[in-house]
């Protein structure tokens, strides 16, 4: 705050003394007032340097800590939701909260200082003007506001069309990341016309969002110039008037001048930093509604511990029994996702906390046992899994006694390695967009497994791979999972081959309905 | 086994901004006339400043020529301020067409090249030149060009002017060259590399939180979530420090600019009050100098940013 005091008024003085030193030096032809002056605004200008300097450093580094704090408490936050978080904030909001919302917040912390130095800058340039001349002191005191106000309803059109701007952006860039991503099988199927059409579109939205920002901007350019410049011809037409009758002195003109003209600096600032204010209260309270959000599967009130070893699942609903240290592979068609909600009392499908009971690990209701123990005894692979980018070293970590070899074998995922020139060090973009939709899914199994999980739930773990390469798998993972419990969700036939136990649903689902 | 995809040569990128810029000669014209107009006319400002001091300090009773000045000042305003309309408005309006061509052009060729091209780039190469690189070039020609664009003229036509109205004065302005340059220049060669680095951890942590947010359902169903909050939480310090080197050129360099904002306006008096005293310069022509050096400070600001 202090360092934003000497921030300004040193500016603001400068002129002042400039008019002073055309005053005492050039009129009057006093030297010795002069080389006075002069120093006094080198002085100044040192001033304004050092705190200057200082300022920049102190209220970026404010800034710079408030925003990465706010960012990191909210996706701390968020994170730990895990399955809950869907249902309840959209992905892209929480990433603009967690980058723009968190930066707007920061911004305060910039600008606060500046804002103070504003006040007091433009308090002592009043005083100095009002001093010379009471007239144009209240002129310029008065007219100067007004006319930085003025600029303002220009502004938030600007913010809104830049906004627009930004999301035809976004979605051309997706659209284009699309197309790019899929161009093998778009030139198979021969869609580029189709396809070329939309980005054509997608474009031509761009440049009209762009015009119409490039208004705007137009638009708040003139206004910046005409609406300070007409108080400056106002005051300095007065000025000269006054001065040609003696009132003021020709340097008083030009400090009058000068003065009124820095003015704009000051309000500049202080509508900047109002218009800052806002923007990171509506920041701050989208960042306090994410905080606010809660996980929405209660915790048990006084838990108990997963029974040791390698514990079966049972459903009350469907009456599914899946004994422990075996495989079970599960027919249950359509209701498949909720099914495995409930067995593993996952967010999704089928309220997992609903009314026939929730199911049982071993002998314990899963709804009696933490999450946070549930999750590390009992794991869920679901279809929709995201692949995260990063080096796959990174990515394939084994928590158990399993080794990343054994687990890429299993998903037959080895030949997948081996094609890269890196191999494990490969390092694979946003959501593993370079490889295909059935090497996705196996280096996903291969991530599952290597959890080394006592009890597995795979959904669909083979939905998008051959039917050969299918057969591969289940035979390995069921090798690899052997004395383990693994239910597999799924109505691939390989699966029922290699399994201890074929469960269909869909029948006991059809007798019990008729 | 990956192809690497070429990137343009820097003649090969003139000739390209040759060639849009041919196809547009007239508009492209009309649009620096204007950035130039608007320019010169917010250069009269000063001229008239000067001459109503002059007046004022000629002993002149008169207020007419006082009203008729202020008049001229009221028209050079509306002129500049008109002019600065249109020449962004211009700008923005070409700017957009050359960069809708670009888009649609860059991803028609995409979706012509030869299978055989597309397998051995890789997808990620292409990916990131159908995305990051065109975000980049759209980037610069909105925000950057016009911006420095308006900013270089105006110093110019600044300078120009100052030299026009009074050469003597104008010397006033060399003791200023050496604290500009010699930073700046110091600058300039740290802060592409500073700056590309603290842009690419940005965006590298914003894809990340992005992939992170989507994946919450499964960090918590593959127990990873503490895992990648520590991920993301290094990347966001990474991300930090980038801007912290950015930073520290900035602050050393900062101090620089506003001294060079000072040491002409100082010289400007001390070198006005001698030349009025030896009668090389009237108190108008000062007058004008030191509103010019003062008017001076932001343009170049901007242009150096």
């Amino acid at each position: 705050m202090l360092v934003g005091t000497l921030w300004l008024v040193p500016g603001a003085v400068t002129p002042l003394v400039a008019g002073a030193a055309v005053d005492a030096g050039l009129t009057r032809g006093d030297t010795g007032q002069l080389v006075r002056d002069v120093v006094v605004i080198l002085a100044l200008g040192l001033g304004q340097t050092a705190s200057g300097g200082t300022l920049d450093f102190l209220a970026h580094g404010m800034c710079l800590h408030a925003a990465s704090v706010t960012q990191r408490t909210v996706n701390g936050h968020v994170l730990r939701l895990g399955g809950s978080l869907a249902p309840q904030a959209e992905a892209g909001d929480v990433t603009a909260v967690t980058t723009s919302d968190a930066n707007r917040i920061g911004n305060v912390f910039e600008t606060a200082g500046r804002l103070v130095g504003s006040l007091v800058a433009f308090g002592v340039v009043g005083a100095g003007l009002l001093a010379r001349s009471p007239l144009l002191g209240v002129i310029a005191l008065v007219g100067v506001p007004l006319a930085v106000v003025g600029i303002g309803p220009l502004v938030a059109p600007l913010q809104r069309r830049l906004d627009d701007q930004r999301r035809e952006l976004t979605s051309v860039n997706a659209l284009a990341a699309d197309i790019v991503a899929g161009l093998r099988i778009l030139r198979g199927i021969g869609g580029e016309a189709r396809f070329a059409a939309r980005v054509g579109d997608a474009t031509d939205r761009v440049r009209r969002a762009g015009v119409l920002v490039a208004r705007s901007t137009a638009a708040l350019a003139a206004a910046e110039v005409l609406l300070p410049g007409a108080v400056l011809v106002v005051i300095t037409w007065l000025g000269a008037r006054l001065a040609v009758a003696g009132t003021i002195t020709a340097g008083e003109l030009v400090a009058v001048y000068g003065a009124s003209a820095f003015l704009v600096v000051p309000v500049a600032t202080a509508t900047e930093t109002v218009g800052q204010f806002a923007a990171a209260r509506a920041g701050a309270r989208r960042v306090v509604r994410l905080l606010g959000l809660r996980p929405l599967l209660d915790e048990p009130a006084d838990p108990l511990p997963v029974p040791p070893g390698c514990p079966g699942l049972h459903d009350p609903l469907t009456g599914l029994d899946a004994p422990g240290g075996e495989l079970t592979v599960v027919d249950a068609g359509p209701g498949a996702a909720a099914l495995a909600g409930r067995l593993t009392r996952s967010v999704g499908p089928g309220n997992p906390d609903d009314d026939a009971g929730p199911a049982r690990v071993g002998d314990v209701g899963v709804d009696r046992v933490e999450l946070a123990a549930l999750r590390r005894r009992v794991v869920h692979a679901h279809p929709e899994d995201l692949w995260f980018s990063g080096r796959l070293r990174d990515e394939l970590v084994g928590h158990g006694a399993l080794d990343v070899d054994a687990a890429l074998d299993a998903a037959a995922a080895t030949e997948i390695v081996d094609g890269f020139p890196a191999g494990l060090d490969e390092v694979l973009g946003e959501r593993g967009r370079e490889v295909s939709g059935g090497q996705r899914q196996r280096l996903a199994l291969t991530r599952v497994l290597l959890t080394d999980a006592d009890v597995l739930v795979l959904s669909e773990p083979t939905s998008a791979v051959d039917a050969h390469t299918e057969a591969w798998i289940a035979a390995r993972v069921a090798v690899l999972r052997r004395g383990r419990t693994t239910v597999v969700l799924t109505q691939g036939a390989p699966w029922r081959h290699v399994a201890d136990h074929v469960v269909d649903l869909t029948r006991t689902l059809e007798r019990s309905s008729s | 086994m990956t192809a690497v995809l070429g990137y343009a040569s820097p003649r090969e990128a003139w000739a390209w901004a040759r060639g849009v810029l041919r196809v547009h000669r007239g508009r492209a014209a009309a649009t620096a006339a204007c950035f130039l107009a608007a320019a010169v006319a917010g250069l009269v400002g000063p001229q008239l400043l000067g001459m109503l001091v002059d007046e004022v300090a000629g002993g002149g009773r008169s207020t007419t020529r006082i009203d008729l000045l202020a008049l001229g000042f009221l028209v050079a305003l509306v002129v500049a301020a008109v002019l600065r309309r249109s020449a962004p408005w211009r700008a923005g309006v070409l700017g957009e067409e050359l960069l809708a061509a670009n888009r649609t052009g860059l991803v028609g060729r995409a979706l012509a090249l030869p299978l055989a091209t597309v397998e051995s780039v890789g997808t990620g190469a292409l990916l990131s030149r159908a995305t990051t690189d065109l975000d980049r070039v759209d980037h610069a020609l909105r925000q950057g060009v016009p911006e420095v664009l308006t900013a270089v003229v105006t110093v110019v036509l600044t300078v120009v002017a100052m030299v026009v109205t009074s050469p003597l004065l104008a010397l006033a302005l060399l003791v200023a060259v050496p604290t500009v340059l010699l930073p700046t220049r110091w600058l300039w060669r740290r802060l592409p590399t500073a700056m590309q680095r603290m842009l690419d951890a940005w965006a590298g942590l914003t894809a990340r939180v992005h992939e992170s947010t989507a994946g919450a359902h499964t960090l918590e169903a593959l127990g990873l979530v503490e895992r990648r909050v520590a991920g993301d939480d290094a990347a966001l310090v990474a991300a930090v420090d980038r801007e912290r080197d950015v930073r520290a050129l900035h602050v050393r360099w900062i101090p620089w600019l506003e001294i060079s904002h000072v040491l002409p306006l100082a010289a400007t008096l001390a070198l006005g009050a001698w030349a009025y005293a030896a009668g090389l310069a009237s108190l108008g022509e000062v007058t004008t100098m030191v509103v010019y050096v003062q008017a001076l400070a932001n343009p170049v600001d901007e242009a150096l940013w």
